[in-house]
């Protein structure tokens, strides 16, 4: 008998464990996904480093 | 009974302040990025201060042979970024489901992985960072890798 009613007891903890997890846990909010896309780096060496590699190399040429 | 409730609301009251680590990894991408955007800066200025001390163009050779290695490694740790963001967006869709957060942490460890490449690069081309900024590098690395 009391192992039926700690077996329930676990099934009924376990349900609610669910539960719990896909309505109550914070989601993830639009903003914070805009955040990390917006955090992207560019280029180190990105078209305007190209031109100014250019520049100084002629002037030297 | 009684302690059956007792541990019931215990667990309810753990799970529902748990983590959720797509959003721990939300914030820990922003944070990256934002070190990787500020070293770019650093990066792009001590090059210039480097390739406008040249005075002829076997030194300009020289200098740009010299920044090939990190640059490449910036450029892995920018793709690793950005796909990191793609698993981002693909685990916030699946909240919480197993594939695509075992996705997420080989992305976050990817990432973490080319900062240590970068940080190494930079150091075999005897490029000197300032120590705050490897210090929030060697610090992000650690948090991605932890979540």
């Amino acid at each position: 008998m009391l192992e039926r009613i700690g077996s329930i007891g676990v099934s009924v903890i376990e349900l609610a464990l669910r539960v719990v997890t896909l309505f109550n846990r914070p989601k993830t909010t639009p903003e914070e996904l805009e955040a990390a896309k917006a955090s992207a780096p560019g280029e180190l060496i990105d078209l305007n480093e190209r031109r100014l590699d250019e520049e100084r190399r002629s002037r030297l040429r | 009974m009684k302690k059956l409730f007792a541990a019931l609301s215990v667990a309810v009251s753990l799970v529902a302040c748990g983590p959720n680590v797509v959003r721990d990894a939300a914030r820990a991408t922003t944070i990256a990025g934002n070190v990787l955007s500020a070293t770019r800066e650093q990066l792009i200025q001590i090059r210039r201060a480097e390739l406008d001390a040249c005075t002829d163009t076997e030194c300009l050779n020289r200098i740009e042979e010299n920044w090939r290695a990190p640059a490449l490694a910036f450029e892995s740790a920018r793709v690793a970024h950005r796909l990191l963001v793609d698993a981002l967006v693909v685990a916030s869709i699946a909240e919480q489901d197993g594939i695509s957060i075992e996705a997420l942490r080989a992305a976050l460890d990817a990432l973490a992985n080319a900062c240590d490449d970068l940080i190494a690069a930079l150091d075999l081309a005897g490029v000197n960072l300032p120590s705050e900024l490897l210090q929030a590098a060697r610090l992000v690395t650690g948090v991605l890798r932890t979540l």
